[in-house]
């Protein structure tokens, strides 16, 4: 007898659920853009604020959806059905964020500029970051919260799927964290928090490197690596990461 | 449904707290499962139910591991009192989603089930009461109708009404969708007339596996006045005394022939069956 294919089932539940969290993080998002909108006068666009609060986000969500393991082997679902569910919704909502708050950032252009006189500003991210140069806490902090940004008027597909790339990796790394504090301990949790900065950092660089962008002094070893190895070293560094999650959730014990 | 276990041995480091379990489940029938608190219940459990792997032997589902096999899985339901921390959805939502992982799910029964335990309210399950809580477990492991349901103990935050209600649902629908229902418990003398089949396991070990009736005629109560007993009960296997005044009662362990009833007659003495309860304690006791 065949076995039953549940994990896309899991998909679409994993994606719709993340995607209700994901409406409410995006109202958040957009009552503190529109509370600065009113307080200060140099604001960045919808798109371009949400930028850096939704990586935090889908590292957050990440993290948790380890839970989803417990729920899913509870309902009789495989821990295999549950890791391919959840990789599919997370790349999903990877996909679907950007778009949201791109259409979001264009409703509140309209009408902005329909009513006001108040010009929103796309900023560059990478060139804020010039003087801690050197200081590696403060490079790996700025990694994560300045992942480098195309500004969508320029190129509007590179931009959103450049956002979506930062999302799914934050997601990733969320996740891979959550599963070693799951399956491992303490210990092995916190080395694991270490191995996702790295990948964070590796990213980032790979990225900075395919985008001519200067990479940040502590990483400047990576620039040897050539501009054109650089995606295939993104999409390796995922694919490293995915196995490794897989690895840690494939056999684990469900807590009781 | 067939459930083997073959030398089945499950260590935590180097803890073990299964040694060498053999058993085999057939029939769609209750199956109490007996032991005090650490003997090994819950680990044997989670391994039927695949919340984990054992160290080492066989455990076998209709012929195949159950672990990762998902349509093995489908069909085996393993409810234990869960920690409902953060859970910010009502009862009935998360009934209707459970539904699509469970095939045999009865949604119209749960939902009768969550009336008849009052948890039809919109209260997120996280807020509900701990006894409550057990109740929604019991109800989704009931609704579930799994051909293997196992219930670890969810039913100890229940208060006694609710339980019993537990009780006799749990024998209506058994009556009308037989399946392999196991529970586990130290509750026996509440518990021990749902039981068709006990299972009693002992520091990791199955002790014994046997029919109710079988086991509740391994012994008698032989009840009279004191020297009447000790005359009767001389060279038996005493599992229990007991004293009040001038009358004495005896739980003797083993077969009682037809002379051992005439003589007991002839003394004077009540003979009764044995409790479940009193083989339990006695069959679990610690060694001095």
């Amino acid at each position: 007898m065949n076995q039953p294919k549940l994990f896309p089932k899991v998909s679409f539940d994993l994606f719709w659920v993340q995607l209700t969290w994901t409406f409410w993080a995006l109202g958040i998002f957009l009552v503190i853009n529109l509370g600065k909108i009113i307080l200060s006068e140099h604001v960045d666009t919808f798109y371009a604020a949400s930028y850096v609060g939704a990586n935090i986000y889908m590292l957050v969500i990440g993290i948790i959806s380890i839970a989803f393991l417990t729920y899913y082997v509870e309902n009789g679902v495989t821990r295999k059905d549950y890791f391919l569910g959840n990789v599919v919704a997370s790349l999903g909502l990877s996909i679907v964020l950007p778009i949201l708050a791109y259409l979001i950032s264009l409703i509140e252009k309209l009408i902005l500029n329909f009513f006001t006189h108040i010009v929103l500003t796309d900023p560059k991210l990478d060139e804020i970051a010039i003087d801690i140069d050197g200081n590696i806490i403060g490079e790996i902090l700025l990694s994560f919260l300045l992942t480098p940004f195309i500004n969508p008027e320029s190129n509007i597909l590179l931009s959103l799927g450049l956002f979506s790339l930062h999302l799914f990796v934050f997601y990733l790394v969320g996740w891979l964290i959550g599963a070693a504090f799951y399956r491992l301990n303490v210990v092995f949790g916190i080395l694991f928090i270490a191995i996702a900065i790295g990948i964070i950092a590796f990213k980032d660089s790979m990225i900075r490197l395919m985008l001519d962008i200067p990479l940040f002094e502590s990483f400047s070893t990576l620039d040897f690596v050539p501009k054109g190895f650089a995606p295939a070293l993104v999409v390796v560094t995922i694919l490293i990461t995915i196995i490794l999650i897989r690895q840690l959730t494939k056999r684990a014990a469900i807590k009781m | 449904m067939n459930i083997k276990a073959t030398n089945l041995h499950l260590a935590y480091g180097s803890d073990a707290v299964l040694h060498d379990i053999n058993f085999e489940i057939n029939e769609p029938k209750i199956y109490g499962l007996l032991g005090r608190n650490g003997a090994g219940k819950t680990s044997l459990l989670s391994i039927i139910g695949s919340f984990r792997e054992a160290t080492s032997g066989q455990l076998h589902i209709n012929g195949e591991e159950p672990f990762e096999n998902a349509r093995i899985m489908q069909e085996v339901i393993l409810m234990y009192d869960k920690d409902f921390t953060g859970e910010t959805d009502p009862p009935s939502n998360i009934i209707e989603h459970i539904k699509r992982y469970r095939p045999h799910f009865d949604l119209e029964y749960a939902m009768e089930l969550l009336k008849k335990f009052k948890l039809e309210g919109k209260k997120p399950v996280a807020k509900l009461s701990k006894g409550k809580q057990s109740a929604f477990n019991v109800v989704v492991g009931l609704a579930s109708r799994s051909p293997i349901t196992i219930f670890d103990e969810v039913y100890l935050g229940m208060d006694a009404p609710a339980r019993d209600l537990f009780y006799k649902e749990l024998l209506k629908d058994q009556e009308l969708h037989p399946r392999i229902i196991i529970l586990s418990t130290h509750l026996v003398s509440e518990m021990d007339y749902l039981f068709d089949e006990v299972i009693i396991i002992n520091e990791g070990k199955i002790l014994l596996q046997e029919p109710y009736d079988d086991i509740v005629s391994r012994g008698v109560t032989v009840v009279g006045s004191k020297q009447s007993v000790d005359t009767f009960a001389a060279g038996k296997e005493i599992l229990n005394e007991e004293q009040l005044g001038d009358t004495r009662s005896v739980t003797i362990y083993g077969e009682t022939s037809e002379a051992d009833r005439l003589s007991a007659l002839e003394l004077g003495l009540t003979i009764g069956p044995v409790s479940l309860q009193d083989l339990f304690i006695q069959l679990t006791k610690e060694e001095d």
